[in-house]
């Protein structure tokens, strides 16, 4: 969705916040119109909600109910950081911009991770942002394998594989080593 | 060659759609995440290119799965898929120039020991 339209959507979900928690206020007693509206043409849009009967009060509470969840799902949604932020931009110039998913630079690190003797299994999470890839990664080592061994070779093959995969330097590689199988999450492909 | 201001924007995304599938490096077209990538024609969309025309230019997105090798470069696949996409455009009496987005949303991978 463009920028236009994400802007429109937001004004629409403010609007029917406003308008469904100012109707809901008046409908269920707790304020006044004169006290909510500036003007008189609101005021008059307000008035009729504060002598409705049983049955019609209990349906404009529910409307308004249902109108402000829906407004505030929609902001949410919208407000929420940019889903952007799952991409890595390598290249942005006139003739357009050239991302990739941050999930795909991880899947390469863990299966390269597994193509090391010595890993058991290993779990990593890449983190951009800033033009900056950070890879963080979990591996659980074989018991009889050199641990100062095992990870230097990871470190070096991700490394490789990551940079020379997006053609950027991988700006951080932490790895976590344990012995222990990882407790959770899949395990290297 | 003139612009081809009649151009529908769902022949073009047929086209580039059709092109990109023999673009070395590419496996498939993907259609997005949370919103669809794609372009919308009667009875028809073509999913994981969104062709829009904006003024004079027309502003596209390519979304794809990527095929992992040694040697895969990803910028340098990505200039395989604008070159193709702008040569598709070009070839259907498009404007000279095109804002051409291109996404690798995915990627398979060998399986365990080859590649």
């Amino acid at each position: 969705m463009n920028v236009v339209n994400r802007i429109l959507l937001i004004l629409v979900a403010l609007a029917l916040v406003v308008a469904a928690g100012a109707v809901l206020l008046v409908t269920l007693g707790a304020l006044d119109p004169e006290q909510l509206a500036p003007t008189a043409w609101l005021r008059d849009r307000l008035s009729p909600f504060t002598d409705l009967d049983d049955r019609n009060r209990a349906w404009t509470i529910g409307v308004c109910i249902a109108a402000l969840l829906v407004g505030l799902v929609l902001l949410m949604l919208e407000l929420k950081p940019s889903p952007r932020e799952d991409w890595l931009t390598l290249v942005q110039d006139p003739l357009g911009r050239v991302t990739v998913r941050r999930d795909s630079i991880a899947r390469l690190a863990t299966r390269e991770t597994a193509q090391v003797p010595g890993v058991m299994e290993g779990r990593a999470e890449v983190v951009t942002g800033k033009g900056q890839i950070r890879i963080r990664e979990r591996l659980s080592i074989d018991r009889t394998a050199s641990i100062p061994a095992v990870t230097q070779a990871v470190g070096e093959r991700v490394r490789t594989a990551v940079e020379h995969y997006v053609g950027r330097p991988v700006t951080e590689l932490r790895l976590d080593t344990q012995l222990e199988p990882l407790e959770s999450g899949r395990r290297v492909r | 060659m003139p612009p081809n201001r009649a151009l529908p924007a769902l022949v073009l995304a047929r086209a580039i759609a059709a092109a990109l599938t023999t673009v070395a490096g590419v496996v498939a077209l993907a259609p997005g995440g949370v919103v669809e990538v794609a372009t919308y024609g009667p009875g028809e969309v073509v999913r994981g290119v969104a062709v829009r025309r904006s003024g004079a230019t027309w502003l596209v997105a390519v979304h794809v799965v990527a095929r992992y090798t040694t040697d895969l470069v990803l910028p340098d696949l990505a200039e395989r898929i604008r070159s193709t996409t702008a040569r598709v455009i070009a070839e259907h009496g498009g404007p000279p120039s095109a804002w051409i987005d291109v996404a690798i949303d995915d990627l398979t991978l060998p399986v365990e020991g080859s590649a």
